[in-house]
């Protein structure tokens, strides 16, 4: 899918754990809700890839605010534990209930980047597991997935906003500066625009995080 | 001849339950007598004309029973926020348009009636002079007569473009 955005926002609200429970509605209705886990920035001072786990409320103890909560099902794992990871700078992996998905970063200009969604199975998975991953992973992580317009929606904003002029500054406070993590942390979102900058060249400043 | 006469009504009915379908989606209101249009046994799907062609079962919307087209309508209204409050709302409101046709209807042997159409979807974003391109491509659609009248067994949406050109809150 297109979305109006730089590149980098996408692949920045990757990184971002806090926005999961205030932007994603439908995860508030079921009640969905991550428990503990952590973010990690492995090896941060020379990289910037992102990896992050969680474990999520199983199906049976979820509000059925949909007739098929199929959705939030998690069948081929022994717990629900999900993880997230960004191989840097955009090869966004997910396992999330019973949806393994690539994520693939196309930029096409400065405010549009396609995002080429793949979804896979196991090689031995029984057809109906197959066929409950074919139903499951798009309609909740899918171009147009539950969660998916939300994401593009405040991405095309925050792209808006970065057309304003003068200087913009975005704060948000962490009592931590290095990894691990809380998921509530944005902080993991500072070590990819660190890594960006080692990429294309930018001095580092004294002092400056 | 009666069966004649027969089979031009039922085309007929199926282009009328089309007409009552873009009616239904070009209306933000309207978005809850989405499902009625469909039969108990419902199949609606949103796929892209590349993995129809490599025969690969993944959609963009798999809504392959009457529970998710209902199911939709709930993710649209209490998820997207859709037609409520501007703070339950990430995005400005959209005016869909769908411009259908030509339809061609094929009546089937087993009484139903095949309906295959062009379409486009446009959306015009509240507070926006452009409109924007949502999606491009065929209705393949299988009509059947029930007791309350035509309906959708199944409507297959079917997606020229690799990738979907912009988010889409109300069906296609």
């Amino acid at each position: 899918m297109i979305f109006r955005t730089n590149w980098k926002l996408y692949v920045e609200n990757i990184y971002d754990g806090y926005h999961v429970t205030a932007l994603h509605t439908g995860f508030q209705l079921v009640r969905l809700r991550s428990h503990g886990g952590q973010r990690l920035v492995p090896n941060y001072e020379r990289h910037g890839h992102l990896w992050g786990q969680s474990r999520s409320t199983r199906r049976e103890e979820l509000q059925p605010v949909l007739r098929d909560m199929s959705l939030f099902d998690v069948r081929t794992k022994p717990t629900t534990d999900h993880t997230m990871m960004v191989v840097f700078p955009s090869g966004v992996v997910t396992d999330y209930f019973d949806t393994l998905q690539l994520r693939y970063v196309l930029p096409l200009a400065v405010d549009q980047t396609l995002i080429e969604f793949t979804f896979f199975a196991r090689a031995d998975d029984p057809e109906e597991v197959v066929q409950h991953r074919v139903r499951q992973g798009p309609a909740v992580l899918g171009p147009a997935g539950a969660i998916t317009l939300e994401d593009a929606a405040a991405l095309a904003r925050v792209q808006m906003s970065s057309l304003a002029r003068g200087d913009n500054v975005v704060l948000k406070g962490t009592p931590k500066r290095f990894p691990p993590y809380r998921h509530v942390d944005e902080a993991p979102i500072r070590h990819f625009y660190q890594a960006y900058r080692r990429l294309i060249g930018v001095p580092e400043e004294e002092g400056k995080p | 001849m009666k069966v004649v006469e027969e089979l031009a009504s039922r085309e007929q009915a199926a282009r009328e339950l089309l007409a009552r379908y873009v009616r239904v989606v070009d209306d933000p209101d309207r978005i809850e007598e989405w499902p009625d249009l469909f039969a108990e046994e419902a199949d609606y799907r949103v796929v892209t004309r590349e993995n129809l062609q490599a025969g690969l079962p993944v959609c963009v919307v798999c809504d392959d029973s009457k529970e998710r087209i209902v199911d939709r309508v709930t993710v649209i209204r209490e998820f997207w926020g859709a037609g409520g409050r501007l703070e339950d709302r990430h995005y400005n409101q959209i005016q869909p348009r769908h411009v259908v046709g030509p339809v061609w209807t094929e009546p089937q042997d087993d009484g139903t009636v095949r309906v295959v159409a062009n379409f486009v979807v446009w959306g015009t974003p509240a507070a926006e002079p452009n409109p924007r391109l949502l999606a491009l491509g065929e209705y393949r659609d299988v009509v059947i007569f029930t007791d309350r009248g035509p309906r959708f067994r199944s409507k297959w949406v079917v997606l020229d473009t690799p990738v979907l050109q912009d988010v889409f809150v109300y069906p296609l």
